[in-house]
């Protein structure tokens, strides 16, 4: 699959491999990012994946648009064997009432009982198609569709860091205070950034895992990244 | 040598050139708004060029050096050592004890305060850029407040050769250029953006400006699939009315974008005040 190209400004591109979410898809946009991030000294300054595009900044005066548009070309043509690497996260989340603020609009919404809610949401393996919006915020692909409910009509002015949600298709974590309209359901006790380094890479997979209320306010370990096969 | 602060301003931040490590996982860019002032500030006191400074939005505050020193303010405001006013855009030698006190004006948003040596701050993805959102960078991550410390190391580093930065004069149109989703606009919105002059509106900050005056037909759908971003982007949402990002945007969205400010021209941009009238033109890279 070829990408379309959309010219972005004077220092930047798009590059779009189609208009829906699709693992093919993402699997073609984590291939073009992850081989671009090489090219640093060639003039490719940053490189930001999404769900089916690669916006990809570059210096001018190094690296012509049309220069970067063929060196994307190969890369894309000479599609190497995929890389086969998977690596897996997993997300320590309290669904205590007293984090899972709407608890009862879930529960009245997907006429399920709260645990069946949390069970659903935990028992499953979600795939981090992209981060952004703020700093480690992951947006994550295989909900479940039996918990999916629209985000709050109004969304609040603060929502915790760590809080866990539900809106439309979509669950995540607020990595850190932001206001929002998702749906709460839990609390997750990490950081998922630090000041120099990702915890979690696009193209991950993730899994939450429920924690008492106890273990919740004494949690203090750092998010394992294990890698679970390599070809 | 240490800075203390006396009266914070409105919005006083420590920035530099920002960050781009962290695009790919959320991180924005960051840094000064207006680039150019911050480089001109450091070369000014003889610093490397993207050192750390104080940026200043509007009311810039007051400050009282407890230490000899050099300093230089970059930008279009006006301020006072001691009672005397003094020259924007030059080399000032400050005494021990002196108290400066800066003002934008009704020249421009932002002004800059570079300090020889190296202000210290907290680091960020590669960064000493303050980023208010995430309480990371700068002083503690956040704006500075009356009685706030700065410390100075009054070593200089190593000054990368070449300097040009000067206080030009302000672009009077901004150049903008196609972004992604361009093509999907109506003609009607393409020549609407660029013949009229719109007002930077009230709400404007370091994540976005929004504009007033500036309705127009938007796509077909008014949404994408979230994609990045880069400052000076203007996405039009389904209500039609544009927002500009800026330095502290978020990574990605998910609005149409019709076109992007130049680079060369973001500065002279954000510069603009609330209120303040903004014509933009087409421009072919």
């Amino acid at each position: 699959m070829r990408f379309e190209v959309k010219p972005y400004g004077a220092d930047a591109v798009l590059l779009s491999f189609g208009d829906e979410i699709s693992l093919a898809i993402h699997n073609q946009v984590k291939q073009l990012y992850s081989e671009l991030r090489n090219y640093a000294k060639k003039g490719i300054r940053a490189v930001i994946p999404g769900y089916c595009t690669v916006t990809i900044l570059f210096e001018p005066k190094m690296v012509s648009l049309n220069e970067v548009v063929e060196l994307s070309k190969n890369i894309v043509d000479n599609n190497k064997v995929q890389d086969e690497k998977k690596y897996k996260v997993r997300i320590p989340v309290c669904y205590d009432k007293q984090f899972a603020l709407d608890w009862e609009v879930i529960c009245d919404y997907t006429g399920l009982k709260w645990e069946e809610v949390v069970e659903l949401h935990c028992c499953n393996e979600y795939l981090v198609y992209m981060l952004g919006f703020v700093p480690g915020f992951l947006y994550l692909g295989g909900l479940n569709e039996q918990i999916r409910i629209p985000r709050k009509s109004s969304p609040r002015l603060k929502i915790p860091k760590g809080a866990v949600g539900l809106a439309d298709n979509q669950t995540g974590v607020y990595p850190l205070e932001t206001p929002g309209g998702w749906q709460l359901i839990g609390n997750a006790p990490v950081d998922l950034i630090g000041v120099n380094s990702a915890v979690v890479e696009m193209g991950d997979y993730l899994e939450f895992f429920p924690i008492t209320k106890k273990q919740h306010a004494s949690y203090s370990k750092q998010i394992e990244r294990i890698l679970v096969n390599e070809n | 040598m240490k800075i203390e602060v006396l009266h914070p301003g409105l919005s006083t931040t420590i920035q530099d050139s920002g960050r781009i490590n962290g695009l790919a996982y959320g991180v924005p860019k960051g840094g000064a708004m207006d680039m150019s002032l911050m480089h001109f500030a450091n070369q000014l006191v003889g610093n490397p060029i993207t050192n750390p400074v104080l940026e200043f939005t509007m009311q810039g505050g007051r400050y009282r050096f407890d230490h000899n020193s050099i300093i230089a303010i970059t930008g279009r405001g006006n301020a006072k050592l001691n009672s005397e006013k003094i020259e924007l855009n030059s080399r000032i030698f400050v005494n021990k004890g002196d108290v400066l006190n800066v003002n934008s004006g009704i020249n421009g948003r932002y002004n800059y305060l570079s300090v020889q040596g190296r202000i210290e701050a907290e680091e960020f993805w590669g960064s000493f850029s303050t980023y208010e959102p995430a309480v990371k960078g700068g002083f503690k991550g956040r704006k500075l407040k009356k009685g706030d410390v700065l410390s100075i190391n009054e070593r200089i580093g190593n000054k990368s050769g070449f300097f040009s930065e000067t206080l030009n004069s302000k672009k009077s149109v901004i150049r903008i250029v196609k972004a992604p989703e361009f093509h999907d606009f109506p003609e009607k919105d393409i020549s609407f953006i660029v013949k009229k002059r719109f007002t930077v509106s009230l709400y404007s900050n370091r994540m976005g400006y929004h504009l007033d005056e500036c309705t127009l037909e938007g796509t077909k759908t008014g949404n994408i699939i979230s994609s990045g971003c880069i400052p000076g982007t203007i996405q039009v949402p389904s209500s039609g009315e544009p927002i500009v990002l800026m330095a502290d945007s978020p990574t990605t969205g998910g609005y149409p974008r019709i076109g992007v400010i130049h680079p060369e021209d973001l500065g002279d941009f954000a510069q603009k005040l609330p209120g303040e009238m903004v014509k933009f033109m087409w421009f072919e890279v």
